[in-house]
This record gives structure tokens, C-alpha cells and sequence, in this order.
């Protein structure tokens, strides 16, 4: 660079300056949209590498985890199917035996009353109707 | 003992006022000061860029205050500067002047502001770095225009149409090195021009499209991961200087501030950046650039040139910013990008982005376009700096 400042209408014509202003127009904006594009085809390499890859690689695990979770509920339930049908069936073989027992209290104490077990509560401590 | 006071009262600066070479030059000062005064105005009552144009405005009261010599210009117009003459015989905003003059502060300006910079909207919708190459345009035609004019050589008609990239410390490191003597005129036009864009850019907002464009709600833009974000200065620093080596002063430090921004392990850095290094050298550089518009320097003809070219460039890059995104909208089919948002492609961060969120909202309440702005906004500033590198690395 020169860093001559002359004043352009003392050493050029009007022709030679708008010549010379279209050379640097056409050139500058030129370089100034390559550098942009590159810089955006370059923002593109980064959506791919950077965001859609690993996005997608996120995807799959969160898939897989799903999946997996989804198999372990689906066994779970069938476990807990089993649980619950032997809580009832253990809850008919109590509810059985302590009508048992309150029958043949009742009979010891002469009552006929009917009657049925409708719910049971186990009372903290000893346990008066078995303690024996 | 009357000639100690006679002595004393030739010194005051109210004799130099009036014992001036003519009655012009006294003139020209007392208008200096109404100018100077009326910067301090609009930046304190109307709030027009303050952090800037007051430092500015006092700058330019102290250069024009006769027998202070805080800055003598002469020093640094010649092409190699004398720096023992400048430690000697200068004045405090000489020596201050050389952080311009070496263009240290310009380049420390954008560390803060890439500290700053969100590039996340960019990064997310990457086509808006067109639109702010589009709205580089007006660098160029204002380059054209002051060339054609005939009243500049080409290196002034680069700087005058730099301030079109309506990026302050750019159009300042391009001035300081092409054409220095016009780095006040220069300067307060660009920071003038940029504090007045509310003004200036509605109009052409609305001239260059139509109602239906307006309206455009664009989608939301994709999240952006960590890992983007910080290998995004990384590849801009090493694709621009490569390309425009010219421009990583600017860009490289633009960068480098976004950079320990986004890391996420330079906090204190970053905060640094931010806060105190961009107060401190704001006001060197506010101040030291103010004092360059010396009376006999800034009343010129060539000053209302400057203006006008100035403002030229300001308008023919927010058109070339709408025109660029009303061309991407109808290539993307006329209902992807509201064109509104092709005007903050001239930088001024984040001016421009707030005032295409005002004007669209004018048209619907329910349009949010400041996040989509925003990227053409910081594409803006990448492409100013890339145009302020085209002309430094031009051979003239």
C-alpha cells in the first residue's frame, strides 16, 4: 500500500474512476459473499457433525433405553399379575381360617349368630386371636 | 508585577480565542464548540449511543480548547510515526491516540464484543450470513459514490464507505490506516448514523416490502449444542484469515471473545471482557477519536460529503439486507423468511435486530422476530469486518 492520499480528480479521469470504482465493488462485495458462503456451507459440515449425528445417535439410545424398558415393564406386569393373584389367594386362605376361628369361638360361647369376614386388620403387638 | 498579569491573561485560552490567525479560525472553534455541546446533548438528553458519543463529544472540546495541546494531529498524519516525539512534545490524548493509531483499541473493542455476541441464532439458521453480505452493499456503493465524487482519493473513499458496515471500531481501524486525517468526521458519523437507525431504517423497511411479507412468522430455530458453539469461532477465525487475512484483527479477536464466552471455563475472562476491558478502552477510544475533529480538520466541505456518503451507504445496506432476504423468501418459497429481518443485516448490534422486531410487530402483535434478526445482526458484523479487510488488503 502507497498511503498516498491524492484526491482522485486530480489523477484520473471520470471514466478511469468509475472503472476503477466497479473493479473494487465488483472484487470487495465478491469476496465479501464468497467468505459468507464458505462460512455457511461450513455452518452446514457443523449440522451434520455436530447436531444431526449426534442427535440422531441420541435417538437411537433413547430408542434402545425405551425398548429395553418397555421388554422390563412388560415382565414386571407379568410378575406382578403372579403377586397379586397369590396375595388373593393368600388373603381366601386367611380370610378362611379366621372365620374358622371366630366360628368356633362363637361356638364355644353358645351364640348362632351368621355371620361373615368382610375385612381383617392385623393389630400391632401381640397377636390376641393366635398368641396362644 | 502588571506585566506578570498581562502575561497571565495572554495565556488564558479566551486571549488564544480571539488572537487566532483570523477571525475564521475563531469562528470555526466557537462552532466546534457548539457542536461539541450539542453531541454531549443528544448524548445525555436524547441518549444517542452515550458510552460513545460522549467520550466523543469531550474529546472534541478538549482538542478545540486553544492552549490546552491535549492532541496535535500532525503527528500522526505522516506515514511513519514519530513516537519519541509523540512521548516528548505530545499531550495526554496523543499518547492515548496511539492505541487508535496502532489500532489496539478497535481489535480490544471486539474481544468485549464477541464476549457479548450470541452467535447461537446464526449457528441455528446459518442462510442469514447471506443476508448479511447482501447488506454489505452500501459499503461498496458508498466506496463508488465518494470515488466518483472526485473529492477523495480512493483510500478516503474506502473509509467513507465503510461507515455503510455501521460497525464503529471497523470503520475506525479502516480510517486510522487508509485515511486518517478523516478519522473524526468519520467517526461520528458512523456512531451518529447507527444511533439514529430507528429512524433511518423504518421507511426503506416498508418501502421494500409488502404487507403479506410482514406478517411472515418464521418457525422456530433449532437448538444449538455446546459443541457448535465453541468450534464456531474456532472455523470462522481460521476460514476468514485464510481467506481475507486483512481482517483478522478484527475478526480474530471477535472470535477469541465469543470464544471464552462459550467455552464455559474462562468465565472470568469472559466477564472481564465484557465489563472492564470494553469500559476502559471505550473511553480511550471515544475520547481520542473525538480529538482528531480539530476545528481546521473537521470544518470542510469534504465533511458534508462524508455525511452524505455516509448516510448513503447506512440506506443502500439496509436495502441490500431486505432485498437479499426478499430474494431468500421467495427462493424458499414467499412464506419461510420475513423479509423485515433483512435490514439488521447491517451489524449494529442489537439495533437493527430490535428494530425488526418493532416493525414487524407493528403488523402483528403476535410476530416474534427478534431471535431470527439476530443472526443476520452478528452475520452483519462478520461481513464488515470482512469488507474493512477487502480494503485494507486492497494494493492501491
Amino acid at each position: 500500500m502507497t498511503n498516498i492520499l491524492l484526491s482522485t480528480a486530480d489523477v484520473m479521469s471520470f471514466a478511469e474512476r468509475m472503472a476503477y470504482g466497479l473493479q473494487v465493488f465488483v472484487v470487495g462485495l465478491g469476496t465479501v459473499f464468497s467468505v459468507l458462503v464458505t462460512l455457511w456451507l461450513a455452518l452446514i459440515l457443523f449440522r451434520i457433525f455436530a447436531y444431526d449425528i449426534p442427535q440422531k445417535k441420541a435417538k437411537k439410545i433413547a430408542e434402545a433405553t425405551l425398548n429395553t424398558a418397555k421388554e422390563l415393564k412388560e415382565e414386571t406386569s407379568l410378575t406382578e399379575v403372579e403377586e397379586v393373584t397369590e396375595t388373593v389367594e393368600d388373603d381366601t386362605q386367611l380370610i378362611a381360617v379366621i372365620t374358622a376361628a371366630i366360628a368356633a369361638y362363637s361356638a364355644q360361647s353358645g351364640s348362632t349368630l351368621p355371620f361373615r369376614v368382610v375385612s381383617y386388620k392385623r393389630v400391632s403387638g401381640a397377636n390376641g386371636w393366635n398368641s396362644k | 508585577m502588571l506585566e506578570s498579569i498581562l502575561n497571565f491573561l495572554e495565556s488564558t485560552g479566551i486571549a488564544r480565542l480571539f488572537n487566532m490567525d483570523s477571525g475564521l479560525d475563531t469562528l470555526k472553534t466557537i462552532a466546534m464548540f457548539v457542536i461539541a455541546f450539542a453531541l454531549v446533548y443528544l448524548a445525555i438528553v436524547k441518549q444517542f449511543e452515550p458510552l460513545l458519543l460522549l467520550p466523543i463529544a469531550i474529546g472534541m472540546l478538549l482538542t478545540n480548547l486553544p492552549g490546552a495541546n491535549m492532541f496535535h494531529l500532525d503527528f500522526f498524519i505522516q506515514q511513519d510515526i514519530s513516537f519519541s516525539q509523540v512521548l516528548h512534545d505530545g499531550g495526554l490524548l496523543d499518547i492515548l491516540y496511539l492505541g487508535v493509531k496502532l489500532g489496539i483499541y478497535p481489535s480490544l473493542i471486539f474481544i468485549g464484543i464477541g464476549a457479548m455476541t450470541d452467535f447461537t441464532p446464526l449457528i441455528s439458521n446459518p442462510k442469514s450470513l447471506l443476508i448479511g453480505a447482501g447488506a454489505q452493499l452500501g459499503v461498496f456503493v458508498a466506496f463508488f459514490l465518494a470515488l466518483a465524487s472526485g473529492a477523495f482519493s480512493p483510500q478516503e473513499a474506502a473509509a467513507i464507505g465503510i461507515i455503510g458496515g455501521a460497525d464503529g471500531p471497523t470503520a475506525i481501524l479502516v480510517t486510522k490506516t487508509l485515511a486518517p486525517s478523516l478519522l473524526g468526521a468519520i467517526a461520528i458519523a458512523a456512531y451518529s448514523y447507527m444511533a439514529l437507525i430507528p429512524m433511518i431504517q423504518p421507511p426503506f423497511m416498508k418501502l421494500f416490502t409488502n404487507n403479506k411479507e410482514r406478517r411472515i412468522k418464521m418457525t422456530a430455530l433449532r437448538p444449538v449444542s455446546k459443541t457448535e458453539k465453541i468450534i464456531f469461532p474456532i472455523v470462522v477465525m481460521f476460514i476468514v484469515g485464510l481467506i481475507v487475512p486483512d481482517a483478522v484483527p478484527l475478526i480474530g479477536c471477535l472470535m477469541f471473545g465469543n470464544l471464552i464466552n462459550v467455552c464455559g471455563v474462562t468465565d472470568r475472562l469472559s466477564k472481564t471482557a465484557q465489563n472492564e476491558l470494553m469500559n476502559i478502552v471505550t473511553i480511550f477510544l471515544g475520547i481520542t477519536v473525538g480529538a482528531t475533529a480539530s476545528a481546521d480538520n473537521f470544518l470542510k466541505g469534504t465533511t458534508i460529503l462524508i455525511i452524505v456518503c455516509g448516510l448513503a451507504a447506512f440506506c443502500v445496506s439496509t436495502v441490500g439486507g431486505l432485498l437479499t432476504a426478499k430474494i431468500m423468501n421467495i427462493v424458499c418459497g414467499g412464506n419461510a423468511i420475513n423479509p423485515l429481518i433483512g435490514s439488521a443485516g447491517v451489524s449494529a448490534v442489537p439495533m437493527a435486530a430490535r428494530v425488526s422486531q418493532k416493525v414487524g410487530q407493528e403488523y402483528d402483535p403476535s410476530n416474534f422476530l427478534l431471535m431470527h434478526a439476530m443472526g443476520p445482526n452478528v452475520a452483519g458484523v462478520i461481513g464488515s469486518a470482512v469488507a474493512a479487510g477487502v480494503f485494507l488488503s486492497w494494493a492501491w
